[in-house]
């Protein structure tokens, strides 16, 4: 078991070594591009993952926090010019902040209840920032809102790879920053499961009852888990505002949380190899049906659909009952 | 007419069952001749329970066959074999906690379309459990532990069936209310109404406590 | 101030009774199956375009657009069965993985919709011109349409929940599906009638949304969320609370669209059933047994 679980690790990391060699191959904007894109969603849908099937809590609120994180950022760096560099961990700190105060607020309650109040959460944020319109700073006379509005903030600063390495470097400066996030987020994920509280988890989920009355607090826990994954996510909402340059209210639109929901759940909930999987095939089954125009929305909505009703367990669930001599949760 | 021996009502032949790869039930063959009490006894975890669940459906069979009236019954689903007519009376009441009492019971008739039939079967039902009738228009939840398990005996004297399955009766119950369950479970296998379509008895198995 | 009370109290009819019926819909479907429909939304504009194209296309009257819309509605809630929730309930993982399901067949839904009908607004046949004076405010014929469609509605519902041998077994299947069993009730065929009366539900619902708005794909996109929203706050599944709340909630969106601005209807309501919830876990109208793990 120790060393399946030690082949698995070393598997993943291989995985993202061998996606740092992509730019020696082939360094398209596009392509890379893609990945940062690719890597920024496994980075997310691995902390949500925690949150969701490691922890249990039914939460929408996952593109919430990175919208803090992203926001944070932004509004650093355009109300008070902070650097990208400065603004990005604030942004992981501030996400964990409000994650707290939005765990303490909702995790008494369960399950469904606990979907629909933090999926609440997220359009009243939403629905507050598009109805921002009250000028906060003023920009060489143009009037500038706290959030940015509608439209959203941009035109402020990214990491900066341009200044340093020239134009062409951006992009791959941008790639190999995601990409070292992405492993540090996983390297996390994949302690918190395998420690004293990821057994907790386990506990709670396989028998309530029992795991309370052996002293396992399961709001204190969940708040705690809810929380520290915030600041991966955070972080990862911070990059994602210096990476394009720009953040608005449509990151909290919910065909986006959906499609990281999609994400997980096709990849394997709960699952190590869950998040990676499920945004590989999701974006690669997008960039095969991207030429279908109008019909695309109808494959990836029916292709979703039917592959979890086919597979409820996922990829990983599949590849169990394939081999079933790999487990790893 | 039958001459001799009635051919037995329920008729389980080498059963065998369980949970997943866990087998509970190991090869078990009983005969139940309609009119007749039958009793299971046994401590607790010896498969009394999945027994019953066997003959309502809600547990596979492995091997073997199990037939009411002489037709087989194992493989259909639980609303299907409820329908050949058997009532079973599971252990822990089940009863519906936000309908009336009077609901509850209508739901124990929910397959007899005849309105006249089921106003019948509800005055018997209030005969032997005056208190139900009492009780009529209160939520199932609000009801003791006594109450709940006339409640759910009487549910399942509702239905038109040729079979009662009675898990754990006395479970929980003060020892008063135990002695009346068991003298309506008495009475019961002597006047039960309404047995002309099925030609066999009412044949309730119950399983007394320890 | 005589006569804005009063547009306020119209206003809230109308859009309180929309609320209600495609909450009563979801609030059924959650009781009855565990299940949150995610396709709702999808629902309401399949019932819109049902009404449009039937009376467009078919050249029947105006009046028909709504049993019509029930017709296509009901027919895709038993679609919507047999794709999905037939093969899942009882599953591990069921609740999350019937949101993701209803999603899928929802972007494929609202994507075919525009392919078939484009993306353009089309209006709602089913409407009603001209209005009266009352107290000095003037009450549009379709308000009063609106109203009496609804209330029908509700008072049917009620009736066949409360009234009937199938709705004795929806509600008995609801409290315990074991025991529905037993005595005779088959499970699927009552999943599959709480699937069309939602799916039928769902279209109504949209017919009416359309008629003070536009025809459009997406036009069950916000009123879904509200409705969710309606169905929480009142507690998952408790019908009675659900009609309450959304006339409710429609008071507070619609009084603070006349009193503050009309952008800002939308996130104070959500505000309101946000710190509704934080104070009452399990809705105003629900108890903590009834709140699913």
């Amino acid at each position: 078991m120790m060393t399946t679980t030690r082949q698995h690790v070393l598997l993943y990391f291989s995985l993202l070594i061998a996606l740092a060699l992509v730019p020696a191959v082939d360094s398209s904007r596009y392509l890379l591009g893609q990945l940062t894109l690719f890597l920024i969603w496994v980075g997310v849908v691995t902390q949500w993952n925690l949150v969701f099937g490691v922890a249990g809590i039914f939460s929408l609120a996952q593109m919430m926090v990175f919208a803090i994180g992203g926001y944070v950022a932004a509004m650093l760096a355009t109300h008070l010019g902070w650097s990208m560099w400065a603004g990005v961990p604030v942004a992981g700190l501030a996400a964990v902040l409000a994650s707290t105060v939005i765990g303490f607020a909702t995790l008494r309650q369960r399950g469904a209840y606990v979907a629909l109040l933090t999926l609440a959460l997220a359009c009243a944020m939403q629905a507050l920032i598009i109805v921002d319109t009250d000028c906060f700073s003023l920009d060489d006379g143009v009037c500038l809102t706290l959030t940015g509005g509608a439209s959203g903030l941009s035109r402020f600063g990214d990491f900066g790879f341009r200044e340093w390495f020239g134009y062409s470097y951006a992009t791959i400066g941008n790639f190999y920053l995601a990409l070292l996030l992405t492993a540090l987020g996983s390297a996390f994920a994949f302690t918190v499961i395998n420690s004293p509280l990821g057994h907790a988890f386990r506990a709670l989920r396989d028998n309530p009852v029992c795991a309370a009355a052996r002293g396992i607090d399961r709001v204190k826990y969940q708040v705690m888990v809810f929380s520290i994954s915030a600041f991966f996510t955070g972080l990862f909402g911070g990059f994602y505002a210096g990476h394009y340059k720009a953040i608005g209210p449509t990151v909290l639109d919910i065909s986006t949380l959906l499609f990281l929901l999609s994400a997980m759940i096709v990849g394997g909930v709960g699952r190590f190899w869950g998040p990676l999987l499920g945004c590989a095939v999701l974006m690669f089954f997008d960039e095969l049906v991207k030429d279908l125009v109008e019909w695309r929305m109808v494959g990836i909505g029916l292709f979703t659909a039917v592959f979890v009703v086919v597979c409820p367990h996922g990829i990983v669930g599949l590849c169990e009952r394939l081999a079933p001599r790999t487990p790893l949760r | 007419m039958h001459s001799g021996l009635p051919a037995p009502l329920l008729d389980i032949t080498r059963v065998s069952a369980g949970y997943g790869s866990f087998t509970v039930l190991r090869d078990v063959s009983i005969s139940i001749r309609p009119g007749t009490v039958f009793g299971i006894i046994g401590p607790n975890g010896h498969g009394k329970t999945t027994l019953m669940n066997a003959i309502s459906g809600f547990v596979r069979l492995s091997k073997g066959s199990i037939r009411l009236g002489g037709q087989r019954i194992d493989g259909l689903p639980p609303h299907r074999i409820a329908a050949s007519g058997v009532a079973h009376i599971p252990q822990g009441d089940l009863v519906f906690p936000d309908l009336s009492v009077f609901e509850n019971l209508s739901m124990g008739a929910y397959l007899e379309r005849s309105a006249a039939r089921q106003r019948e079967r509800l005055d018997y039902v209030y005969s032997i459990f005056p208190k139900l009738g009492q009780r009529s228009n209160q939520c199932a939840s609000s009801l003791s532990g006594g109450e709940r398990r006339m409640l759910a005996i009487g549910r399942g004297l509702m239905g038109d069936s040729r079979l009662l399955l009675v898990d754990e009766p006395s479970l929980g119950l003060a020892p008063i209310i135990i002695e009346q369950i068991y003298e309506v479970l008495r009475v019961l296998k002597k006047k039960r109404p309404d047995d002309s379509g099925g030609g066999g008895k009412s044949c309730p198995p119950h399983r007394p406590g320890r | 101030m005589v006569g804005s009370i009063l547009q306020i109290l119209v206003s809230t009819l109308t859009l309180g009774g929309i609320y209600a019926i495609s909450a009563i819909g979801l609030a059924l479907l959650w009781g009855v199956m565990g299940m949150l429909n995610m396709a709702q939304g999808a629902l309401m504009a399949v019932g819109a375009y049902a009404s449009v194209y039937a009376v467009a296309q078919l050249g029947i009257p105006w009046m028909l657009g709504l049993p019509a819309a029930v017709i296509i509605g009901g027919i895709c809630g038993w679609l919507l069965f047999f794709a999905s929730v037939r093969w899942m309930l009882g599953s591990a993982g069921y609740e999350t993985n019937i949101i993701i399901v209803t999603v899928g067949f929802a972007i494929a839904v609202k994507s075919l919709l525009i392919i078939a009908f484009s993306g353009y607004p089309k209006r709602q046949p089913f409407t009603l011109e001209g209005g009266f004076q009352l107290a000095g405010t003037m009450v549009p014929y379709q308000t009063v349409l609106i109203v009496s469609v609804t209330l029908t509605l509700m008072l049917a519902l009620t009736a066949i929940l409360y009234k009937t041998r199938m709705g004795l077994a929806i509600r008995a299947t609801a409290q315990g599906r074991r025991a529905a069993a037993l005595m005779g009730v088959p499970a699927e065929r009552v999943f599959l009638q709480v699937m069309m009366i939602c799916g039928a539900l769902a279209a109504i619902s949209g017919v009416l949304v359309s008629s003070i708005a536009n025809v459009s794909p997406a036009l069950g996109d916000d009123a879904m969320l509200k409705v969710f929203i309606i169905c929480v706050v009142a507690g998952l599944g408790n019908i009675p609370g659900t009609i309450l709340v959304s006339f409710l909630l429609a008071l507070v969106e619609v009084t603070i669209q006349y009193a503050v601005a009309s952008k800002w209807g939308f996130p104070v309501m959500l505000c309101a059933a946000i710190l509704i919830l934080i104070w009452r876990p399990a809705g105003i109208f629900g108890n903590e047994r009834i709140a699913r793990n």
